[in-house]
C-alpha cells in the first residue's frame, strides 16, 4: 500500500442535487478503496460545457478558473464525476495554461476576490483515478460477491473526447470501461452506435428536448435489442437524460422501455457488498428492484 | 430580418475575435468531404447539417443565427475528432452560438438556466425533493456548495457584473 490518496472533490449540480445516489455511492466506494476525498468549499456549477459556454466563452471561462483556483488553495487534484464538469474543467485548465493572454485577464479578476490560477492541479474523472490511480488489478481485490448481469456499458462523449486532453487515445472503441464492469462479473453486451452521444448535451436537451429525447430512445431501444439487464454509465446527465428520459419518453410517444440505470460506482458499491439503499439505486424514475432481487 | 443573416466580413471578425486563432483559422481547410455530418447523431434525426453550416460559415451567405440548427449540435466531438483537416467544428459552432447570444437570440429555456446560474451558483439548483433524498442517503442536507455559502455566491456575481454576464442575459437583480 502506497501512500493515501488524497483528492478534493468536485460535486457539480446534477450528481448532488438530482442524482445524490451517485455522490453517495462515490464517496462510499472511494471511503473503501482508503482514496480521501475532501470537499471544496464555495466551488459553483462548472460552469457547463454546453450551456453556459454556447452562451458566453468569456464567463464560462472565468467561474471555471474559480473553481480551479479553489483546488489549487486546496492543492490538491480534482476529482469529478461528471462527464460534463471533466470537460469543462479539464479544457478551462488547458486554455489558461496556454494561453497567457487569458490566463492574466482571468488572474486580474480572480484576485478582486482573493483567489489564483497557477495550472498546477490536474483534473481528473472518477473512472480515471479507478482506472489509473487505483488500477483494476487493485480494484480486483475488493469484489466481495460478483454481479453476473448484461449490462450496456455507456462511455458517454465527454470522458474520451476531445481526445488530445483525454488519457484514453481511442475514442472510437475503447475497452476500458467493458474491463471495468467486467471484473466485477458483469458481462457487457455489444449494441448499435454504443460510442453515439445519448442526446443531452451542448444545451439540446434544455433546448429542443424532443430531439434530444429522440437521440436516448435510439440508444434505448438498441441495448434493449442487445437484451441488456441494466445501463452503466459514467456521468450523471447521460444517467438523468437515460432514467428521466425513459419516463418522458413514455408520457410522449407511449414507448415503455424499463431499463434500470446505474453509474458506475453504484455498481462497484453492489460488487463490494454495499446495500443498494445507502447507494441509492431505487431513487431512480425507472424502477431497479426486479433488476436487485437477481442478485 | 436582414440582420439576422451574417455576411462573411462579420463572421470572420467575429470568429477572430471570439476564437483562438488557430480553431477560427482552421476553417478554411474545409475540404467539404461530409465526414462531419455522416457521424453527427443528432443530423440522423434532425436537419442538422454539420457540412453545411461549416460551408455557410465560410461563404458568410444565408447564415441564419436565429435558426434553431444552431442549437441541435450536442458537441459530443466526434465531426471534429474524425475531421481529416482538423477542423475544430464544435469551438466554431459554440463561437457561433456566442455571437447568436450577443445579437439577442437566446431560446426562452435556456435564459432560465442563465437565471438558475446567476441565482444560484447552478445551472441545476438543488430542490426540497432532492435535500430529502440526500438526507436519507446519510449525506449532507445541503452539499458544501455555493448555493448554501453566501460569500461565495457573492463572489460569483460579482464576476458575473464585471463581464457584463447579466445584462446579456437580463437577469433582474431585484426579482
Amino acid at each position: 500500500m502506497g501512500q493515501l490518496m488524497r483528492y478534493t472533490f468536485y460535486l457539480g449540480c446534477l450528481a448532488p442535487n438530482r442524482y445524490p445516489g451517485i455522490e453517495a455511492s462515490t464517496r462510499k466506494v472511494f471511503s473503501k478503496l482508503s482514496i480521501e476525498l475532501i470537499d471544496m468549499r464555495g466551488a459553483s456549477c462548472c460552469p457547463p460545457p454546453g450551456v453556459i459556454r454556447s452562451f458566453d466563452t468569456d464567463i464560462w471561462l472565468l467561474i471555471a478558473a474559480r473553481n480551479l483556483a479553489i483546488a489549487k488553495r486546496l492543492g490538491l487534484d480534482i476529482v469529478t464525476m461528471c462527464n460534463g464538469c471533466y470537460a469543462t474543467l479539464k479544457e478551462a485548465n488547458y486554455i489558461l495554461r496556454m494561453n497567457e493572454e487569458k490566463r492574466n485577464h482571468v488572474n486580474d479578476l480572480l484576485s478582486e476576490i482573493g483567489y489564483s490560477f497557477a495550472g498546477k492541479i490536474k483534473v481528473k474523472h472518477v473512472i480515471e483515478v479507478l482506472y489509473f490511480d487505483v488500477g483494476i488489478e487493485k480494484l480486483k481485490k475488493y469484489v466481495k460477491r460478483e454481479v453476473p448481469a448484461r449490462v450496456a456499458v455507456f462511455y458517454g462523449c465527454h470522458l474520451l473526447k476531445p481526445s488530445r486532453l483525454r488519457p484514453w487515445k481511442d475514442f472510437e472503441r475503447p475497452r476500458f470501461l467493458d474491463e471495468m464492469v467486467e471484473i466485477l462479473g458483469a458481462e457487457s453486451v455489444d449494441y448499435e452506435h454504443k460510442m453515439m452521444c445519448c442526446g443531452a448535451g451542448g444545451a439540446v436537451r434544455s433546448g429542443i428536448l424532443e430531439a434530444s429525447l429522440q437521440m436516448a430512445q435510439q440508444r434505448l431501444r438498441a441495448m434493449k435489442e442487445a437484451e441488456a439487464e441494466c445501463i452503466v454509465d459514467v456521468c450523471p446527465f447521460c444517467h438523468l437524460q437515460f432514467d428521466r428520459g425513459q419516463y418522458e419518453i413514455a408520457q410522449k410517444w407511449g414507448h415503455e422501455i424499463n431499463l434500470p440505470v446505474i453509474y458506475y460506482t453504484q455498481l462497484l458499491g453492489l460488487a463490494m457488498d454495499l446495500n443498494p439503499q445507502e447507494l441509492g439505486i431505487y431513487m431512480n424514475v425507472i424502477d431497479c428492484k426486479d433488476f436487485i432481487k437477481r442478485f | 430580418m436582414r440582420e439576422n443573416k451574417l455576411t462573411f466580413k462579420e463572421i470572420k471578425e467575429e470568429l477572430f475575435r471570439k476564437a483562438e486563432e488557430t480553431v477560427a483559422k482552421s476553417i478554411y481547410g474545409c475540404l467539404q468531404c461530409g465526414v462531419c455530418s455522416a457521424s453527427c447523431p443528432s443530423g440522423r434525426i434532425t436537419p442538422f447539417r454539420t457540412r453545411l453550416l461549416i460551408r455557410k460559415t465560410l461563404l458568410g451567405v444565408g447564415l441564419d443565427i436565429k435558426k434553431e440548427d444552431l442549437w441541435l449540435c450536442t458537441t459530443c466531438y466526434t465531426c471534429q475528432e474524425r475531421c481529416p483537416k482538423r477542423i475544430e467544428i464544435v469551438s466554431i459552432i459554440i463561437t457561433l452560438r456566442n455571437i447568436a447570444v450577443e445579437k439577442g437570440n437566446l431560446i426562452p429555456e435556456h435564459l432560465k438556466i442563465c437565471q438558475n446560474f446567476i441565482r444560484y451558483g447552478h445551472a441545476v439548483p438543488l430542490d426540497n425533493e432532492n435535500k430529502e433524498k440526500r438526507t436519507k442517503l446519510g449525506l449532507a442536507k445541503n452539499p458544501p456548495a455555493i448555493q448554501f455559502i453566501a460569500e461565495a455566491l457573492k463572489q460569483l456575481q460579482f464576476l458575473v457584473k464585471k463581464l457584463e454576464f447579466d445584462k446579456k442575459v437580463e437577469f433582474g437583480w431585484d426579482s
